[in-house]
Parts: C-alpha cells; sequence; structure tokens
C-alpha cells in the first residue's frame, strides 16, 4: 500500500506535543473506533503512549579524563601531524562540544595504538603534491567543489588520492551535467525510481537511468509523459494528453493528411490517425521520420 | 442508515458498454436513457505541465416525473483491463482540450454520440472557430490558429468503463443496490483492477470542531486500521491519510475555542489537503462547496450488492462515531 508514501510526501513534521486532555480524548476516540470496527490490536497512539525513552548515550568530556591522562593526551595529538583543523572535524564528527575534547579524545585515542577516522589535513595535502596535481586542475577542482583557497583545493583532493580515487573523475562532462540537472527536474517533479522504471519498460531503455534523464528532459521541455506514470499515482492515465500532443506535433511539423496515409502504410498501422499518433509521438521525442518524398 | 451517494467502479464485458446498463435499468424501472457528456481532467503531475480536460459519453437513467435515478460515467483511472489498440466504440466521441471553459461550451453544442461532420462544423462556426478535419478527428483552431479543442473518437475500450453513480439514497439504499449491480452481474460486468467504491455524506453535520477533530483522527491515526477492516483494493493509489498540518490543527491549544468559519480557512490553506486522500474534505471545507458532502474513497468495487451493503453499513459506523462522539461532548 501507499499511504506511507503519501504521508512521507505530504506532511510536515509536528514541533511541539498537544496538551494532555486532548491526548487523552484522542486515545480514548481511538480505542472506541476501534472497537468499534472490531479491530483488536493497539492503536499506535497507544502504542507510543507506553513505551519508554530510549536512554541517552553518554557522551566524551574532557573532563571526565584524570588530568595527567589528559596532558599525556594532548601531547600525544601535538606529535600526531595532526593539527587544529583536524580538531574542528573530529569534534564535528564524534558530535563533541569542541576542538579540545577533540585532541584529548584523539589524543587518547593515538596512545592506545588506534588510528584515527580520517588523516590528518596535512597528510592530505602532501598526497596532492605527491600525485603531481597541476595548478590547472586544482583550479577546475576548486571552480567545481566551491573551494576557499588552493590550500583547502589540495586538501580535499588529498583525501581523493588517499582513497586511491582520482579527483578530477568527480567532475562530470557537460554531457553528464545536463543530465544531472534532468534527473533533478525528474525528482523536483515528484517522480521516483518506480516510475523510472515503469518509464524505462515504456520507451524500452536499458537502465531507470536512462528514463530518468528522457524524464526530466520531457518535464523541462513542458511535454507530457506516457499514460500510467505520474508522481504518486501510477494510475493516472495521460492517453488522451499525450494523442492530443502527439497530434498537435505532427500537424505542427507541417505534415497532412497525405502523409499520414503513407506513413500509416509504411508502420502497417490501421488508421491514418494511428499514424499521426505515431509519427506525432516521434517528433515529440525528436525521432526521425520516413523519408516521404515530396 | 444515513443517507449516501454511492458510486462504483465497474467494467463492461468486452463488446459491451456502460449503455447496455443503463438500459437494462431504465427497462426495469421503466424509465428512460439519455445521454450527456461526463468532464473530468487528469490531475496535475506539475505545475508546468499542462492539465488536460476532456468529456466523454455518459448516461443518465431518469424517470418519468424527470428524476435522475443512476448516471453512468467514463473513469480514467480504469486501465489495465483494456485493450488499447481496438476501436469498437464507433459513434462515441471524446473532446479534449486544455480549458474547462472550453469543454462545457462544446458541451452545449455537440452530441456525444453520433455527430456527423456538418455537426462538428456547425458547433465550430458558432464558437467562431474553424474545424479541420482528418479521419475521425476534428482540431477546432481559432482565429488565431491557436487549437482549441480536439474533437476525436474513443478508442481503447473505454466504453466499457462504467463507473455507477448513484443519487441521494435513503432507506431504498439496499435495494438500489441490489437491482443495479444485480443487473451489471447478469450483464457480465466485472470489477476492474483498480475498481473502488466512494460513499459520499452530507457534509452540514461534520461542520464543528469536535466532529472535525474526531473525523482528522479517524482517518490519519486509523487510516491503516480502515484499510485492512475494509478491505481497500492495493491498486488504488490515489489514496493517503490527511496530512500532518491537518492533525496539528485540530491539536492546537486554542482549537477548541475556534469557530468553524476559521478551523474552515486554516484547513484550506494546508498544502496536501486534495480530493486524493482516503477521505475527500476539500467541499466540507470549502467556502461555496460545489457538492456539499464528505467522501471516503477506500472502499474495494464489488459486484456483489451484498458485500456493498455491508461495506457502508461499515462506513455508517465509522461516520456514527465521529458524529456520535462529538453529540456527547455537545
Amino acid at each position: 500500500m501507499t499511504a506511507t508514501q503519501n504521508t512521507a510526501k505530504g506532511t510536515n513534521r509536528r514541533t511541539t506535543a498537544p496538551s494532555t486532555s486532548v491526548s487523552v480524548r484522542k486515545m480514548a476516540a481511538g480505542a472506541a473506533l476501534l472497537a468499534m470496527l472490531g479491530v483488536t490490536t493497539a492503536s499506535p497512539v497507544l502504542a507510543r503512549a507506553n513505551a519508554t525513552p530510549a536512554s541517552a548515550v553518554a557522551a566524551f568530556k574532557s573532563s571526565d579524563v584524570e588530568r595527567t591522562d589528559r596532558l599525556d593526551a594532548v601531547e600525544a595529538w601535538k606529535a600526531s601531524g595532526y593539527a587544529y583543523g583536524d580538531a574542528e572535524q573530529l569534534a564535528l564528527f564524534w558530535g563533541l562540544d569542541g576542538a579540545f575534547d577533540a585532541k584529548v579524545k584523539a589524543g587518547g585515542l593515538l596512545l592506545d595504538g588506534y588510528s584515527l577516522p580520517f588523516a590528518s589535513r596535512a597528510a592530505a595535502h602532501q598526497a596532492s603534491l605527491d600525485n603531481g596535481l597541476s595548478y590547472a586542475d586544482a583550479l577546475t577542482l576548486a571552480e567545481y567543489w566551491g573551494t576557499d583557497g588552493n590550500y583547502e583545493t589540495k586538501v580535499k583532493a588529498g583525501y581523493y588520492f588517499l582513497d586511491g580515487l582520482d579527483p578530477l573523475g568527480s567532475i562530470p562532462t557537460p554531457e553528464e551535467e545536463q543530465q544531472y540537472r534532468q534527473i533533478d527536474a525528474y525528482f523536483e517533479a515528484g517522480y521516483d525510481y518506480d516510475d523510472a522504471v515503469v518509464l524505462a519498460d515504456i520507451w524500452g531503455l536499458e537502465t531507470e537511468f536512462e528514463a530518468k534523464v528522457k524524464a526530466g528532459g520531457l518535464i523541462k521541455a513542458e511535454q507530457p509523459l506516457p499514460d500510467g506514470v505520474a508522481p504518486f499515482d501510477h494510475d493516472t492515465t495521460f492517453e488522451i494528453s499525450e494523442d492530443f500532443a502527439a497530434v498537435d506535433a505532427f500537424f505542427d511539423s507541417g505534415y497532412d493528411y497525405d502523409d499520414a496515409v503513407q506513413l500509416a502504410e509504411i508502420w502497417g498501422l490501421e488508421t491514418p490517425y494511428d499514424a499521426k499518433i505515431t509519427a506525432g509521438t516521434k517528433v515529440l521525442a525528436e525521432l526521425p521520420l520516413p523519408d516521404l518524398g515530396a | 442508515m444515513h443517507r449516501v451517494g454511492i458510486e462504483v467502479e465497474l467494467l463492461a464485458p468486452v463488446g459491451s458498454s456502460r449503455l447496455e446498463l443503463a438500459r437494462a435499468v431504465a427497462t426495469e424501472w421503466d424509465a428512460d436513457v439519455r445521454t450527456s457528456w461526463h468532464l473530468d481532467s487528469e490531475p496535475a503531475a506539475h505545475e508546468q505541465i499542462k492539465v488536460f480536460h476532456h468529456m466523454t459519453p455518459a448516461f443518465d437513467v431518469v424517470d418519468q416525473e424527470g428524476r435522475q435515478l443512476l448516471r453512468l460515467v467514463d473513469d480514467i483511472t480504469i486501465r489495465h483491463d483494456l485493450d488499447p489498440r481496438r476501436q469498437t466504440a464507433e459513434r462515441w466521441s471524446r473532446v479534449v482540450t486544455d480549458d474547462p471553459r472550453f469543454l462545457r461550451m462544446l458541451a452545449t453544442k455537440l452530441a456525444p454520440i453520433g455527430a456527423s461532420q456538418a455537426e462538428v462544423e456547425a458547433a465550430a462556426d458558432s464558437l467562431g472557430l474553424e474545424a479541420a478535419f482528418h479521419d475521425a478527428a476534428a482540431k477546432l483552431t481559432d482565429s488565431s490558429g491557436a487549437s482549441v479543442a480536439l474533437v476525436a473518437g474513443m478508442p481503447g475500450e473505454r466504453e466499457r468503463v462504467c463507473e455507477i453513480i448513484s443519487p441521494p439514497l435513503g432507506g431504498g439504499r439496499n435495494e438500489w443496490l441490489e437491482t443495479v449491480v444485480g443487473l451489471a452481474t447478469q450483464l457480465g460486468f466485472t470489477v476492474p483492477q483498480e475498481s473502488a467504491t466512494h460513499v459520499h455524506y452530507d457534509a452540514a453535520p461534520f461542520r464543528n470542531a469536535e466532529a472535525f477533530q474526531r473525523l482528522v483522527w479517524t482517518f490519519t491515526e486509523h487510516a491503516e486500521a480502515l484499510r485492512a477492516r475494509f478491505g481497500t483494493n492495493p491498486h488504488c493509489t490515489r489514496l493517503g491519510p490527511l496530512p500532518q498540518a491537518v492533525v496539528d490543527l485540530v491539536e492546537r491549544d486554542d482549537y477548541e475555542a475556534m469557530d468553524w468559519a476559521t478551523i474552515a480557512k486554516e484547513a484550506r490553506a494546508i498544502d496536501g489537503v486534495t480530493k486524493y486522500r482516503d477521505i475527500n474534505i476539500m467541499n466540507l471545507v470549502a467556502d461555496a462547496p460545489v457538492l456539499d458532502t464528505v467522501e471516503v474513497r477506500t472502499l474495494p468495487g464489488s459486484t456483489s450488492a451484498q458485500t456493498l451493503i455491508d461495506l457502508v453499513a461499515m462506513v455508517d459506523g465509522v461516520v456514527d462515531h465521529v458524529l456520535g462522539q462529538a453529540a456527547q461532548h455537545a
């Protein structure tokens, strides 16, 4: 059932809880309704009301660490090649209050022989130099990533190198850019993976990716999609609107009745009207039509 | 028992149509069949994609006093069981346009079945339009050449689709269902894949804070339970619980003190309150409702009158719960 899907796409999250009297009345109403319907399972409202709250995981606090251990940890940190910028990143990564807490935690880990979740920024920068990242490449990357300055760009690129990847491979070609824009339009219109599966089938495409790109292109050109596919609703038909747009496209391209007769013969269709729809659909999809002569 | 309007989506067998059911019912009740247009549209998938509006032949069974006993129309959600390549309803017309105003204008000028080329030309002419004919289709354009509407045939076996629409039914509800659905079964009508049954209740009793609150809770917290109980058709996807924002509205601290006009106004402003939910409250909260009903949309279709009778009775119970509890607090 798609009830959950519809809910997820149509709701806003609550920001405040209802008052107690409202909650009580709601539960009573729910129980009465379910009893009337003969449903024996507890309503979600009642189940939630009885649940115990999950216990919070204790957060790391450097003030909880013994002073001597704290000093050792900081010394280990200083000797590690990690710097303040890394401490900030680690604090975010671990959800800690500040960079100092991160240093202490990280130093403690290093002393115990563990490695940290990511390499230092200095190490990453070095990796860029070691891999011969050119100035021009760095500029290209900076423009695409929006990183601030040459150093930052090299650091970010360095992490790619450390993972064995080519940072330049992350930049899409103009053709790929266009495809991503079309896919954006596809999702923004509310379509999803399931719709892409249907479209790929209708259009005889191999992958949902191709279907999304094609559909996104049609959406951006304000053309209708084929029947059976509309966001949230796999039962809506666009059959009629598709016919209408196709016949329009047929005539707008300068073809006439005689052409339709010819096309019907060529394609083995029953009527010239069928030919108009088929031809118009091809015109809209920018596919070529057979040569009809003068 | 509440006074209700019932809609059931069924399918005529191959070679037959909803007109056959209209004729059978008319014979049974010594009434007449009148042909008319049914206007509908596909919901806009995206604000930039045009919504297409169309009208197709519909049939009304009307008694000697002119009262409507039954209406049978097309339903665009019914597609799966039809063969789109067949073209069997040769004289049935379908008019397509992107502006419903043109449909309403053309509806007064064109016959739904058997309109000749001359009649289409005359209709176009009377509206200042040009008709260009290519086979069975006529493209109507205005003086600047802009396309206004397409008057075409109706391929794809759409004449088989039969949405049964009842008049308001009170005490005679069971007999009405037994007759109409019974005749449909005799004629070989079946339940199409996307079939649903909708039930309309008078909206007026729901227009108070308490009832509306219970209505919203019923169709959000218990949407799933109701669907399980009704046996909602999983192939119907134009459904869903009401949005969370409506729940938030009825649980606000100041909600009980709000008057109905304010509640309705707030509800209208909520994004996601559309017709295509488990319950259609659009007319309930509307300023000037077109059809003054609340519509429950999650019942499955059936060719068994008894099943439909039982299902509607169940919805009666839900409505009693929503309204009855309010009465206790009043």
